[in-house]
C-alpha cells in the first residue's frame, strides 16, 4: 500500500466503539460500485509567485459566512466552500476548475464542514505544491440560470 | 484529631483551628505513609508552605500600597494552592484505603473499561471588555479610580494565575498577557476561571471626608435589605462550589474581592478566539465593583496526546470509514490482514495491511481502537492539532508607575498643536506607535486651521477609537482575531461584525451576516 507519512488517512466508525474489542470477521474488503457524476478530481499544480504559491482562483462560503448571499449554491442553507472566481490562464483554470464548483475536499481533507479562515489554510498550506480537490459541479445550464437569478 | 487506622474525612472550615494551624506553616501530611507517586504532591506542597512564609513576610514589610497588592495575590494563591494539593493527597489517601484507582469521587458516570488519553490545555489572550458608563469619564476629574486584577485558573488541582493588571476608566478592556498552559488535562476537564479585584487606593480615602459621609449615607442599604444583598452575594458567589481564594488574614492589607467566574470544558475548545460568558459575583456596593461588560475573550487550545505522539500507524481521523480485520479469502492466500476503507463520495477505495501474525493482528487492532477511542473522547481537538506556545517564564512584576489618565496629561496648548499630542503618545509608548494614528489625517490637509475642538471632545475620541498607548489594538468585537500580519493579498479582512460593548442590549452574538470571499 502507498503510505504518504503525513497523508490523512480516514479510519474507523465511532459507533463500532461502544462494543467490546472487534471479533474477527471474515468480510473480505470491497469495491463499491458506480462514483457521482456530479463529483469531479481536480488537481491543481500551484504556481510560485514571489514568497508565494498560488492556486488562481478564489473561494466564499464557510460555516461562519452567511448562506443566502452565495450566489453560486442552490440551496441557500449550504454553507459549504464555493469557487466564487477562476484567474484567467492560472493554476486552477488550466487544471478545470470552474467558477461555482463546491469544494468538497482538499487533499483529503473534508471541506463541508469549515470556517472560511479554514478553508482557506487548508488550500495554502506552505508545504504542498499540489492539491487535490473533490468538486461537485452543476450543469452549466443551472449554473446560469442560478447566477442570473442571484 | 487523627488516630492510626482510622479513616476520617479532612475537611478544613474557614476559620477553624486546623485552618490557623496550616496558615501558619506547621502542618504536615505525615501522619500518613506517604507511597512514592504522592512524594512529587507533598513537595509540591512544602514548596508552596515555604513560598506563603516568604510572601508573609514580603507583605509585612511592604511600604506602599502597590507591592502589597502583589504581596498579598502571592499569598492568597500559595493558600489557595496549599488548600488544594490538601485536598488532592487526602482524596488519593482515600482512593487507596478503599482500594480503587485514584480518581477524584466527584467523576461521574461508570468506569469504562477504556480511559481517555490525557491531553495539554492551553488557555491565551484572555480579554475582558468594560462597560463604562458616560458619566465615569467626566466625574471625580481631580483622582483617577484604580483597580488591581488578576484571574486565577484553576484545572484539577493545578492552580495557575495570570500577572496582576491596574485598571482604571480609561481602559475599554482588561486585557492579560499570560499564557497559561495545564499539562495532564482529560477530556472531561473543568477549567474554572476567576477574576479578583481590589482597590488600589485604600478603601473609603478616595473622597474627602464630609462629601465621603453624604454618599454613604445616600447610598446605604436599609438593614434588611443589606442583609438580603449580602445573602444573595454569598450564595451566588458559592453556588455549589466556594471560590478558589481563602478570605485574606491580615488586616488592614489590601483585600481581593471575587468579581466573576465561569467554568471552561471541552465544548469551549476551539483553535480561534472566542467568547464566554461571566457569572459576576460582586455588588455595586462592593469597593472593588468593576463595571464588567459579562464576557470573556480568550483561545481556549487543547492538544491531546493522541494527536502529538506518533502512534503506530500515524496519525488518524474518524470520518465515515470501517476498519476491520479480516482472514481474507483462502483463495487469495493472505492472512492477518487489516482493511482500511475510505469513502469518497460514492467510491470507496480499501488499502489492505498486512500483520505478521495473529498476536500482531491483535496488538495493531488494540492500538487502533484506543486511538479512535481518544478521538471520540477530545472530539474537536483532533481535527487539526492546535498549536500551544509554552509559555515564556513570567518576569517578575516591574516597579509599578502610576498610570495617568491622558486625558489629564494631554493639556494641548494651543489647541491646534498636533505635534504636541503625538509627542505625548510617542513618549509613552515609544516606538510601538510607529504609523501616525488615522485621525491624524483629518489634520494634515489643513495644517495652519485652529482646531475648533475641545480637548474634552477630542480626548473621548481618541481613547474609544484609537486607544494603541494601552497595548495590542482593541476593538469593539468580542469575537476579534488579532490583526494577521502575514504577507496575504486579502480582498476582505475577516472579522466578524464590529459591536460597541455599550449596546448591549442589541447585540446579537449569533448570526454571521458577511459572506466572505479570499483570493487563495
Amino acid at each position: 500500500m502507498s503510505y504518504i507519512p503525513g497523508q490523512p488517512v480516514t479510519a474507523v466508525v465511532v459507533s463500532a466503539l461502544a462494543q467490546a474489542p472487534p471479533r474477527l470477521g471474515l468480510t473480505p474488503p470491497r469495491r463499491a460500485g458506480n462514483g457521482h457524476p456530479k463529483q469531479q478530481r481536480v488537481e491543481i499544480h500551484k504556481l510560485r509567485q514571489g514568497e508565494n504559491l498560488i492556486l488562481g482562483f478564489s473561494i466564499g462560503g464557510g460555516i461562519d459566512q452567511d448562506p443566502s448571499q452565495n450566489p453560486f449554491s442552490e440551496d441557500k442553507t449550504d454553507k459549504g466552500i464555493y469557487v466564487t472566481r477562476v484567474s484567467e490562464g492560472g493554476p486552477a483554470e488550466i487544471a478545470g476548475l470552474q467558477i461555482g464548483d463546491k469544494i468538497m475536499q482538499v487533499n483529503g481533507w473534508d471541506m463541508t464542514m469549515v470556517t472560511h479562515d479554514q478553508a482557506r489554510k487548508r488550500l495554502t498550506k506552505r508545504s504542498e505544491e499540489v492539491v487535490r480537490l473533490l468538486v461537485t459541479r452543476q450543469s452549466l445550464q443551472k449554473a446560469v440560470q442560478q447566477s442570473m437569478l442571484s | 484529631m487523627f488516630s492510626r487506622n482510622h479513616r476520617s474525612r479532612v475537611t478544613v472550615a474557614r476559620g477553624s483551628a486546623l485552618e490557623m494551624e496550616f496558615k501558619r506553616g506547621r502542618f504536615r501530611l505525615s501522619l500518613f505513609s506517604d507511597p512514592p507517586e504522592d512524594t512529587e504532591l507533598q513537595r509540591k506542597l512544602d514548596h508552596e508552605i515555604r513560598m506563603r512564609e516568604g510572601a508573609c513576610k514580603l507583605l509585612a514589610a511592604c511600604s506602599q500600597r502597590e507591592q502589597a497588592l502583589e504581596a498579598t495575590k502571592s499569598l492568597l494563591v500559595c493558600n489557595s494552592r496549599i488548600l488544594s494539593y490538601m485536598g488532592e493527597l487526602q482524596r488519593r489517601k482515600e482512593a487507596q484505603v478503599l482500594g480503587k484507582t485514584s480518581r477524584r469521587p466527584s467523576d461521574s458516570g461508570p468506569p469504562a473499561e477504556r480511559s481517555p488519553c490525557r491531553g495539554q490545555v492551553c488557555i491565551s489572550d484572555l480579554r475582558i471588555p468594560l462597560m463604562w458608563k458616560d458619566t465615569e469619564y467626566f466625574k471625580n476629574k481631580g483622582d483617577l479610580h484604580r483597580w488591581a486584577v488578576f484571574l486565577l485558573l484553576q484545572l484539577g488541582e493545578h492552580i495557575q494565575d495570570t500577572e496582576m493588571i491596574l485598571v482604571d476608566r480609561t481602559l475599554t478592556d482588561i486585557s492579560f498577557q499570560s499564557n497559561v498552559l495545564f499539562a495532564e488535562a482529560g477530556p472531561d476537564f473543568e477549567l474554572r476561571l476567576e477574576l479578583y479585584g481590589a482597590c488600589v487606593e485604600e478603601e473609603g480615602a478616595l473622597t474627602g471626608g464630609p462629601k465621603r459621609l453624604a454618599t454613604k449615607l445616600s447610598s446605604s442599604l436599609g438593614r434588611s435589605s443589606g442583609r438580603r444583598v449580602r445573602a444573595s452575594l454569598d450564595s451566588a458567589g458559592g453556588s455549589g462550589s466556594s471560590p478558589i481564594l481563602l478570605p485574606t488574614p491580615a488586616v488592614g492589607g489590601p483585600r481581593y474581592h471575587i468579581l466573576a467566574h465561569t467554568t471552561l470544558t471541552l465544548a469551549a475548545v476551539q483553535d480561534g478566539f472566542r467568547t464566554h460568558d461571566l457569572t459576576l459575583a460582586s455588588h455595586e456596593e462592593n469597593p472593588a465593583w468593576l463595571p464588567l461588560y459579562g464576557s470573556v475573550c480568550c483561545r481556549l487550545a487543547a492538544q491531546p496526546l493522541c494527536m502529538t505522539q506518533p502512534t503506530a500507524s500515524g496519525t488518524l481521523r474518524v470520518q465515515e470509514t470501517r476498519v476491520r480485520a479480516g482472514e481474507l479469502d483462502q483463495a487469495l492466500g493472505r492472512p492477518f490482514t487489516l482493511s482500511i476503507s475510505n469513502q469518497y463520495g460514492d467510491d470507496e477505495v480499501t488499502h489492505t495491511l498486512q500483520t505478521e501474525s495473529r498476536e500482531a493482528l491483535q496488538s495493531w487492532m488494540e492500538a487502533l481502537w484506543q486511538l479512535f477511542f481518544d478521538m471520540s473522547q477530545w472530539k474537536q481537538c483532533c481535527d487539526e492539532i492546535m498549536k500551544i506556545e509554552t509559555p515564556a517564564p513570567r518576569k517578575p512584576p516591574q516597579a509599578l508607575a502610576k498610570q495617568g489618565s491622558l486625558y489629564h496629561e494631554m493639556a494641548i496648548e494651543p489647541l491646534d498643536d498636533i505635534a504636541a499630542v503625538t509627542d505625548i503618545l510617542t513618549q509613552r509608548e515609544g516606538a510601538r506607535l510607529e504609523t501616525p494614528p488615522p485621525w491624524l489625517a483629518i489634520f494634515t490637509d489643513q495644517p495652519a486651521l485652529p482646531n475648533p475642538c475641545s480637548p474634552a471632545s477630542v480626548a473621548p475620541a481618541l481613547a474609544w477609537t484609537h486607544p494603541l498607548p494601552w497595548g495590542r489594538p482593541r476593538t469593539f468585537s468580542l469575537d476579534a482575531v488579532p490583526p494577521d500580519h502575514s504577507p496575504r493579498a486579502r480582498s476582505v479582512a475577516p472579522l466578524p461584525p464590529q459591536q460597541s460593548p455599550r449596546t448591549r442590549g442589541l447585540c446579537s452574538k449569533g448570526q454571521p451576516r458577511t459572506w466572505l470571499q479570499s483570493p487563495v
